[in-house]
């Protein structure tokens, strides 16, 4: 070995000797330098503790012992390294030898870190989504299903309140009878908000993407609110940008439900002044544009400490004491969905103003879209698509069958249960089920998991399954994915809603489309 | 005076928190970074027992494999107990345990085995009991690094144990 190789090596690798009580009898220096002769091995790291349960155990055929990726450390100034040590037990000696690896190791444990991290973080993404989907989805059951429990007795309490108003009551009662019907519908908001939330929580709340009449939207919300204006001799100032583009795609009903919380808002804390609503067009690229609203009030104002949190649940600043204080979250909320900005601007006692930016595309296909609402589905070799429809409503069975013959390119067979589904399917090819997931018998579910599982051929196996219903539950997708159906539409829908969806799943599952 | 020092490996699969069991028993501390272990640490703490004697509990704070076979047969050598460590949050590391305690009872019939489910501060315990209990898991003790708790019962526990 040559001389700088020697050192090297050297520099690596101590050995130390001790004898059978532990005692240092040899040492070198090269890696922990404060070992000397006479030290008590046990004493130096408690690795070295182990030396006594070998020299029980050690036999002189089975004397050597090694001991890889060791961290050691050697009085309280050295510097921690990753050894491999081995021990040799003689008669009267202890031979130790320690191997300095620490840069090699280190390198290995950078490569162990990433794979055990990643390994990690996909055992425990399976864990808590499997937990999180258990409890979102008992917690959005919960919600939809009291939302559908409250709704239907608050329409009715509405709709009962009107009829009292038409017989003949006093003055005073007449009053009454108004601030009932206006409790029913703040407690209607309360729960539409509540539903709403969940839905933005658990992701499955879903942005129409819709074309839709910007100016007509703007213009329906400015009527509503003169005569509000008017009630409260507020001043209405409305400035609205004629350079707007009033063709647009997007979520109508969101964005009127965002504008209208903070007009109302508005309204609502401002005894005298003005109201001012301005709607500015402030750029955006080729096709998209970005829509300025602002909301500006010379009302009671929000204190600067109370408008960073404003924007959270459950959170009110004002002593009128109304609303769930879930409205605000909820505008933030959808603004963010809508890739936009919400700002708040704010002077206790001279009022507030809130600038929201909302980004939308402009509907450039407009007119095509107008002349041609039909499907744009390429023929099948035998003229038309095959369709199973598993319904057991009448009227539902009739509704489905007039949209698909409207298109001009279905057959459609039609069953009420899933055990005639099954005849069918077995003795035909079809392109396309249609199953209503509460059937009488046999449910949907129960039927697309015997298609998909039970099935080897392939035309019945693969078939592509739209299931519809009635049922609102908000995980009601997930469901259906879970049960092998691929795509779900909710009843009531449109004639577009129901084309468009079976042209995605064609797509999907690569029939031809044009 | 002989001073009584008996090893205890701590050994399971990675990340389930053996090091953070350590770090907590040893220094009372703990922190949210993973920081994987590589090969063995080797650290001591001397425990007053009840009875008078001292002992020095001899941690090996293992690097952790899905597979206990898997773990270097020098790192178990000569222990007077293992904690088996899981984690509560990832099935994965304890669906199974059972084939692990097998081999450990089997190559080291007289080791006393602890079997100790981490993490207890992160699970909704109603939940994860029924988890353990679809797996067959049979646990000593349910632990968190992160608040301390069962921890130091846990090394009094086997100190208890290894003295009697
Ligand atoms: N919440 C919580 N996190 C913990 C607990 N114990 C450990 N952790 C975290 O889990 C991760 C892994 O912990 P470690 O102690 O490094 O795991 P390990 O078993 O030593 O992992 P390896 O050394 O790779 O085998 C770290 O991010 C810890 O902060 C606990 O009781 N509760
Ligand atoms: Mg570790």
């Amino acid at each position: 070995m040559s001389n700088s190789n020697k050192e090297r090596f050297n520099n690596k690798v101590q050995l130390i000797t001790t004898n059978h009580n532990g005692i240092v009898s040899y040492t070198d220096l090269n890696l922990f330098n404060n070992v000397s002769q006479g030290d008590i091995i046990y004493d130096l790291h408690p690795f070295f503790e182990i030396i006594k349960s070998l020299l029980q155990t050690y036999t002189p055929t089975n004397n050597e012992f090694s001991f890889p990726c060791v961290h050691l450390t050697m009085g309280s100034s050295s510097k921690e390294r990753i050894c491999d040590v081995n021990i040799t037990i003689e008669l009267a000696e202890i031979h130790v030898i320690i191997f300095d690896y620490t840069e090699t190791y280190q390198e290995l444990n950078r490569i162990s870190q990433e794979r055990n991290e990643s390994i990690i973080k996909n055992q425990e993404l399976v864990f808590s989504n499997k937990l999180l989907l258990e409890k979102e989805s008992f917690k959005n059951d919960f919600i939809a299903n009291i939302n559908h429990e409250v709704s239907t007795p608050i329409t009715s309490i509405k709709g009962f309140l009107d009829l009292l108003r038409k017989t003949d009551l006093s003055y005073e009662q007449d009053e009454l009878v108004q601030i009932i019907l206006r409790e029913s519908e703040h407690l209607e908001r309360i729960f539409g908000d509540m539903l709403d939330l969940s839905k933005i929580e658990t992701g499955s709340f879903k942005l129409l993407d819709e074309p839709f009449d910007l100016k007509d939207l703007i213009q329906s919300i400015v009527e509503s609110y003169k005569h509000i204006a008017e009630e409260n001799a507020l001043e209405f100032k409305v400035d609205i940008d004629t350079k707007l583009n009033p063709k647009m795609i997007g979520d109508k009903t969101r964005i009127y439900q965002i504008v209208n919380n903070l007009l109302n808002n508005a309204f609502k804390y401002t005894e005298k002044g003005f109201v001012k609503f301005k709607v500015s067009k402030k750029g955006g690229k080729y096709k998209k544009q970005i829509v300025e609203f602002e909301i500006e009030d010379s009302g009671i104002g929000i204190g600067e400490e109370n408008q960073v949190t404003m924007f959270e649940a459950f959170v009110q600043h004002n002593d009128k004491g109304e609303g769930s204080g879930l409205g605000l979250h909820v505008v933030k909320s959808l603004v963010h969905l809508m890739k936009g900005t919400i700002d708040v601007e704010s002077e206790l006692g001279k009022g507030t103003k809130f600038t929201l930016d909302i980004r939308l595309r402009h509907d450039i296909e407009d007119n095509d879209k107008k002349e041609s609402p039909k499907l744009k589905l390429k023929l099948p070799k035998s003229g038309r698509y095959r369709v199973l429809l598993v319904e057991n409503k009448r009227s539902t069975q009739y509704l489905i069958t007039r949209l698909l013959l409207n298109q001009g390119c279905f057959f459609v067979d039609v069953v009420s249960s899933a055990e005639e589904a099954i005849k069918a399917i077995e003795n035909r090819v079809y392109d396309l089920l249609i199953l209503d997931i509460k059937l009488t018998g046999m449910s949907g579910f129960d039927l697309a998991l015997k298609i998909r599982k039970e099935y080897a051929d392939e035309f019945i196996k693969d078939i592509p399954i739209l299931g519809i219903s009635a049922i609102k539950t908000l995980n009601i997708e997930n469901m259906c994915a879970v049960n092998g159906i691929d795509s779900f539409l909710a009843k009531p829908f449109s004639e577009e809603l129901l084309v468009g969806k079976i042209t995605k799943l064609f797509k999907r599952k690569g029939k031809n489309i044009s | 005076m002989s001073k009584l020092s008996k090893k205890i490996a701590l050994v399971g699969p990675f990340g389930v928190g053996k090091s953070s069991l350590f770090r907590r028993f040893i220094d009372d501390a703990f922190s949210e970074d993973y920081k994987s272990t590589l090969g063995v640490q080797i650290q001591k703490k001397v425990i007053q027992m009840d009875n008078g004697t001292a002992l020095s509990m001899i941690l090996w704070d293992t690097e952790g494999h899905e597979e206990i076979s898997e773990s270097r047969s020098s790192y178990l050598l000569g222990s007077h107990a293992f904690i088996y460590v899981f984690d509560l949050t990832r099935i994965d590391t304890y669906k199974n345990i059972n084939d692990q305690i097998v081999f450990l009872k089997s190559n080291y019939p007289n080791v006393l085995l602890k079997i100790i489910g981490n993490k207890v501060d992160t699970v909704v315990l109603k939940r994860v009991k029924k988890s353990l209990k679809e797996h067959n898991v049979n646990y000593d003790c349910l632990t968190s690094a992160k608040t301390g708790e069962n921890v130091a019962e846990l090394f009094v526990d086997i100190a208890v144990d290894l003295t009697n």
